[in-house]
């Protein structure tokens, strides 16, 4: 799958003069640190996979894989009910 | 079946009306868990924190966090009287084996490859599967000279 996008990728960049600058391949952070843990009470490293409104970042802009973004939502859920996360940064 | 223990993770957050009996509360709790015959295995304070969102109109909250032990049943009741009292404003129990699976699950693809290693029968049963799912990405890449998006495809069938 993400081999196939690169690929694609790469066709695009040299056929469209839209897209000129160099694409770097996005690799799932969870995959390739094998140390990281989909803990609930890190909330410094779930916060780096949230906008600054407070979502969830989605797979295709962090490049996170099937199997780790199922995980890491549910760690922002459990992290948001505890209050350690927000639901939201705006204010009511 | 009901031998059977399970490891939990409790999180609750203590009014901070409340915060000054905060070590009567967490013996209270801790006495519940142990008169129900679980063991526990870490207790925090993590103290005063301010919380993200305000909760029964607060800013703050007392954090403790209970790791045990424990059967079917004893975190339920554990949560019941947490959710009486009036001193803790939020508690989650969730089971730590989750973290436990994310570890089995990077290990697997390594032994995956060499089925006569002698693990546990937990990945054993999953070898099987892991092989298996691995060969017809393979056949339907030939031509695949990195390994790492082959394992993604894999670890996703997996799931």
């Amino acid at each position: 799958m993400a081999e196939y996008h690169g690929r694609r990728g790469s066709e695009d960049r040299d056929s469209s003069p839209r897209r000129r600058g160099i694409s770097r391949r996005k690799v799932c952070r969870f995959c390739a640190n094998k140390d990281l843990r989909f803990d609930y009470k890190d909330t410094k490293l779930l916060t780096g996979f949230m906008t600054e409104r407070g979502k969830i970042t989605p797979s295709r802009i962090t490049g996170t894989c099937c199997w780790c973004q199922r995980r890491l939502s549910k760690a922002i859920k459990r992290a948001r009910l505890v209050a350690l996360l927000p639901y939201t940064t705006v204010k009511l | 079946m009901t031998d059977e223990t399970t490891h939990y993770e409790t999180l609750f957050i203590v009014h901070p009306v409340h915060s000054g009996k905060n070590k009567e509360l967490c013996e209270r709790y801790l006495g519940v868990l142990e008169g129900r015959g679980a063991t526990v295995t870490h207790f925090e304070e993590w103290g005063m924190r301010d919380l993200a969102y305000p909760i029964e109109k607060q800013d703050r909250g007392f954090y403790n966090l209970v790791q045990y032990q424990a059967s079917a049943g004893t975190s339920e009741e554990l949560e019941r009287l947490m959710r009486l009292s009036d001193e803790v404003m939020r508690c989650m129990t969730v089971v730590l084996d989750d973290d436990v699976r994310s570890l089995a699950r990077t290990e697997d693809p390594a032994p995956a490859p060499e089925p006569a290693a002698a693990v546990e029968a937990v990945s054993a049963a999953t070898e099987p599967e892991a092989a298996a799912a691995a060969e017809p990405a393979q056949a339907a890449e030939p031509a695949a000279p990195e390994p790492e998006p082959a394992k993604e495809v894999q670890e996703g069938s997996e799931a």
